[in-house]
């Protein structure tokens, strides 16, 4: 067994997600699962259906009591999945015969009907001991493993999803038309309706056994991990190698690697192993000490209680006035709400000013609005206070006032990048150039923390004086 | 031996992390369909017992039917939205260890409870949540239809860890290179190792030990000792 | 740093956030007190994530996940307020999600109200078409129910059996609502069957009861609550279109994004036609039924109509910031 080619994470956990976990498994592996479920099914139901002739009620008991025949190579399969070999196309015929193992007959007979079929599947499949050791360690295994909870939830996910198909043709298939039956799809079993009804359910069967078997599986694989300690294998071999005797441990390792551990190794194909090892386990006094005791207790919810039990104190006649004051309860609380609502519907009224006047650009309009001469002086005075970072600030708060009365729309909050993005494509190369300087200097200030010099903060305001003195022109 | 397409792919697991905005990952355990469907027949069960409690109401003649019929419509729409907005998830979730949480790990809120419980009916039909039950089955995550609209998810309640066992020898420092996923095997191992078989227990130590030079028993006593360093609250060698 | 200081550093953190965790948990919450709780949680965060990196002892870990976790569900633990919830629902966002989607929402009116304006027409000329809907017996009922021979016409009933049709109306009304926006998931199609069938129905019945005379009492009876009850039918119906639309045709976003977005909007509506249903139910049960002139009561109806319009088309027109 090669622990690290587990393509599941693999960890004691509660059993409810231990199934989950199979879910999820059977989700991964859906189509494979289900055509070999097909592929020893089919065969089986043509035979039964040509020995059960006409008898659809027959033909559908048989075919549900093989179960466990499908269900085996579905097994077969994911064990070896589970370790990242998909079997070979040669490997499936005797996969396929897995489901008819003499040693599977107590599941096609006394067994059939056992709630922890999902489980017993994998120990007889995959460890197959002789009867007494078989029950020791199903007991062991099927401790707080749910697994009468999986088939019983799982045989009603079937019927759910029957009597959905069923439901489901039945309404869509329009009046005028032979419609199904739903009673003789129950009931008459020489109906047509139920060969259409039996047919549903082999097909919803079809569809749950990949998640039957896997939940099952997974159930083990679980039981095991927490027996054996397989998650904690695995976090071993992944530790780092003492760092002196690194390649020591690596010839250490590899044989570990490679061949894998003899007792475990061998646990499906030897069956001589497992006995032994199971034995072993078995024989250990500390066995199965910790013990998960999941108890349903009824739900009791006093507050809902107290209020009925209220209302029941009232005697059987309700005195005449009590339902008045309800109603007129009733309508003054409809009353206030709606006052409420009216108040809230008048504060959330539409804006008196028209909404045009209050957009624009944020930047440009409101208190940075002034004339070109006071935004000079202004960036004069930052200068000289030697903050060429604000200075640069006001520089392109300008400019963007310049462009927005150039025509190019600015929508508030548009970044400098946006800004000079939409410059070049508007605006002639002689303004976008140095406009694109000034928005890097005020990025690189803004951003970077990267304030400019007062020089290149000179040498950009008189680029913009010229620019602004040409548009200002036109 | 054919090998799997996807040889190097995460391994399929119900686990599903998410980043929480103060950049830390929350692990959450999506529930499938089995512990789900035994949820919904427990609150169902429930829910006939509310409605048992209603009967006595039905003495109060049109009063009665009136106040009966308003305590049914808001049992039959709101009873799982009132809980998992208040709890969490609905008596029946809560008694399997479920819970009901948005896809971001944040507790159900009004809005997306409403929406996956009104979704419902789309789940239940044609019958018997046979939709919902499809739909969750092919889901990666397990949802239904109303978890996929309201973006939520069932997960299986996180339990509390129990940890720290009394350290009771002074135990040996293990070796440094140790990560941290090492040493959380380590203190599984001496917390498991009495549910294991004695052969097993030595051959489960000697993965780690022997690179190091220790076989046999001496192995898991050694681990033993590591996992006694470790679980003090000393790391750095001091005496606790 | 080693891990004893580290302990020794941050454990008075964890001790004052575990005492305010606990008071959280149990709805003891005293704002003073709270206000430093999402800084501390994400001090712990912090704490956290470097008792990951620097590889310490996991009970250390596990102890600071645990107490992570659950701060992080009380931190974005959601406040209910229905109150002021309702009120911001019905003054602002639900007309606002009306006009949105205007489209769907025309669509679900047209589904309800022309079939319900066709087969009114064809059951007024054909007494017999209404029989395609509903069997004799329940044709009898309803015959009876707006009979105006009966002793009180317009179905003067005693205040006890008004609140029991209060609760069925709405029992019954939401419950149609409910189903079919619940129906839009598919592909919109469950809406469309749910809003052409009502139509039909509601208009078979009116136009058969004008036939054979029962108008006299039913125009009355359904005046006061059809402008509120119609219109909250076709809105959730045209909620559940808006889910169909995210299907059909998802725009640049994948289908389930889109379905997400759209269900925002969808459940807005929704939450908005259920409270006027539970209106319209109110009007119902303890207006329609009443013994006011029949004036009065198309009175009321055209002003429930006008009023209806002006909502939609005025209400929730305001600034965001207010």
């Amino acid at each position: 067994m090669r622990l690290e080619r587990l393509t599941a994470r693999l960890r004691p956990c509660p059993a409810w997600q231990a199934i989950d976990l199979g879910f999820a498994l059977a989700r991964a592996w859906f189509p494979a699962l289900w055509a070999l479920w097909w592929c020893t099914a089919l065969p089986l139901t043509l035979m039964v259906l040509a020995l059960a002739w006409l008898h659809s009620d027959l033909w559908l008991l048989a075919l549900w009591w093989c179960k466990p025949i499908y269900e085996a190579p579905l097994l077969l399969w994911a064990s070896r999945a589970l370790f990242d070999e998909r079997p070979r196309r040669g490997a499936l015929p005797g996969m396929l015969g897995a489901g008819l193992r003499p040693r599977l007959l107590p599941l096609l007979l006394w067994r059939r009907l056992s709630p922890r079929r999902a489980l017993v599947l994998p120990l007889l499949l995959l460890e197959g001991l002789p009867g007494r050791a078989h029950r020791a360690r199903l007991r062991t295994l099927a401790e707080g493993s749910a697994s009468g909870w999986l088939t019983l939830v799982c045989y009603h996910l079937e019927a759910i999803l029957w009597g959905g198909m069923l439901l489901g043709l039945y309404l869509l298939i329009p009046e005028g038309l032979a419609g199904i039956d739903l009673v003789a799809a129950l009931d008459d079993s020489a109906s047509p309706a139920y060969w259409i009804s039996s047919a549903c359910y082999l097909l919803a069967c079809s569809l749950i056994a990949p998640f039957y078997v896997c939940a099952g599986f997974a159930l083990y694989l679980t039981r095991r991990t927490e027996l054996e300690g397989w998650d904690i294998e695995l976090a071993f071999r992944r530790a780092p190698p003492p760092p002196a005797a690194v390649l020591p441990a690596l010839a250490l390792l590899a044989p570990l690697l490679l061949a894998p551990p003899p007792a475990e190794a061998e646990t499906w194909p030897d069956p001589e192993a497992a006995r032994a090892r199971i034995a072993e386990v078995l024989d250990s006094p500390e066995f199965g000490t910790t013990r998960e005791v999941e108890l349903w207790l009824p739900v009791t919810d006093p507050a809902q209680r107290g209020t009925e039990d209220a209302e029941d104190s009232w005697a059987a006649t309700p005195p005449p006035w009590l339902a008045g004051t309800i109603q007129w309860g009733l309508v003054t609380l409809a009353a206030i709400a709606l006052l409420v609502l009216v108040r809230a519907l008048w504060r959330e009224r539409a804006p008196r000013l028209p909404r045009s006047t209050r957009t624009g650009h944020e930047a440009a309009s409101g208190p940075h609005a002034t004339s070109p001469l006071d935004h000079e002086s202004e960036i004069r005075r930052l200068l000289d206070a030697d903050d060429p970072g604000a200075a640069i600030g006001a520089l392109y708060r300008a400019s963007l006032e310049r462009l927005d009365r150039l025509g190019l729309s600015l929508p508030p909050g548009a970044t400098e990048g946006s800004c000079v993005q939409r410059a070049s494509a508007r605006l002639p190369r002689r303004i976008r150039v140095p406009f694109a300087a000034i928005a890097a200097a005020r990025r690189h200030a803004a951003y970077g923390d990267r304030a400019p010099s007062a020089a290149h903060v000179e040498r950009l305001l008189s680029h913009w004086r010229r620019w602004r003195g040409r548009t200002g022109a036109h | 031996m054919n090998r799997h397409p996807r040889e190097h792919a995460e391994p399929i697991d119900t686990l599903r992390l998410r980043e929480t905005p103060e950049g830390i990952d929350l692990g959450l355990r999506v529930a499938g369909p089995v512990p789900r469907a035994l949820a919904l027949a427990l609150d169902f069960l429930i829910r006939g017992g509310l409605y048992l409690l209603l009967l006595p109401l039905l003495a109060l003649a049109d009063l009665g039917i009136g106040l009966a019929l308003l305590a049914i419509f808001a049992i039959e729409w709101f009873y799982p939205v009132v809980f998992e907005v208040w709890r969490g998830a609905t008596p029946g979730k809560r008694a399997l260890g479920l819970r009901v949480v948005h896809e971001d790990a944040t507790p159900v809120g009004l809005p997306a409870s409403t929406l996956r419980n009104l979704l419902r009916t789309v789940d239940f039909l044609p019958a018997g949540y046979a939709l919902g039950l499809a739909v969750s089955l092919a889901d990666r995550d397990f949802r239904r239809i109303g978890d996929l609209a309201a973006a939520t998810l069932v997960v299986h309640d996180e339990r509390p860890a129990t940890r720290r066992g009394p350290a009771s020898t002074a135990g040996q420092r293990p070796p440094p290179e140790f990560d941290a996923a090492t040493r959380a095997a380590i203190l599984a191992f001496a917390e498991r190792a009495p549910a294991l078989a004695d052969a097993r227990r030595i051959e489960l130590a000697e993965v780690l030990t022997a690179p190091r030079g220790v076989r046999g028993t001496a192995a898991p006593a050694l681990i033993a000792d590591w996992a006694a360093w470790i679980d003090r609250v000393t790391p750095d060698g001091r005496a606790a | 740093m080693r891990q004893q200081r580290f302990e020794h550093q941050h454990t008075a953190d964890w001790t004052r956030y575990r005492a305010l965790l606990e008071q959280l948990e149990q709805r003891r919450r005293r704002g003073a007190e709270l206000a430093e709780f999402p800084g501390l949680h994400r001090r712990l965060c912090a704490h956290y994530a470097l008792a990951q990196t620097r590889g310490y002892t996991p009970g250390l870990i596990a102890e600071l996940e645990q107490l992570v976790r659950r701060g992080h569900a009380q931190l974005h633990h959601p406040r209910l307020r229905l109150g002021p919830r309702a009120l911001r629902l019905m003054a602002r966002d639900f007309p606002r999600a009306l006009r949105r989607h205007a489209a769907p929402l025309w669509l679900a009116a047209a589904l309800l109200f022309v079939p319900m304006a066709a087969m009114a027409l064809g059951a007024y000329h054909d007494p017999g078409l209404i029989l395609t809907l509903i069997d004799a017996e329940q044709l009898a009922e309803l015959e009876a129910l707006y009979d105006p021979t009966r002793d009180h016409p317009g179905q003067v009933r005693p205040a006890d059996s008004d609140l029991a049709m209060f609760s069925f109306y709405v029992r019954n009304n939401v419950g149609i609502g409910f189903r079919s926006f619940a129906g839009g998931v598919l592909f919109g199609i469950g809406s469309v069957v749910i809003l052409v069938f009502n139509g039909l129905f509601i208009g078979a019945a009116a136009g058969h009861l004008s036939a054979i005379g029962h108008g006299i009492t039913f125009w009355p009876f359904v005046s006061g609550h059809a402008p509120f009850e119609l219109s909250a039918i076709a809105i959730c119906g045209g909620a559940g279109l808006l889910l169909g639309k995210a299907l059909f045709a998802p725009g640049r976003l994948p289908r389930l994004a889109a379905l997400r977005v759209n269900a925002r909007d969808a459940l807005v509506l929704v939450a908005g036609a259920a409270l006027m249903l539970l209106g319209a139910a109110l009007i119902e049960a303890f207006w329609s039924a009443g013994a006011a002139p029949v004036a009065v009561k198309y009175a009321v109806g055209a002003a429930g109509w006008t009023l209806l319009a002006l909502y939609i088309a005025l209400a929730g027109r305001g600034d965001d910031a207010s």
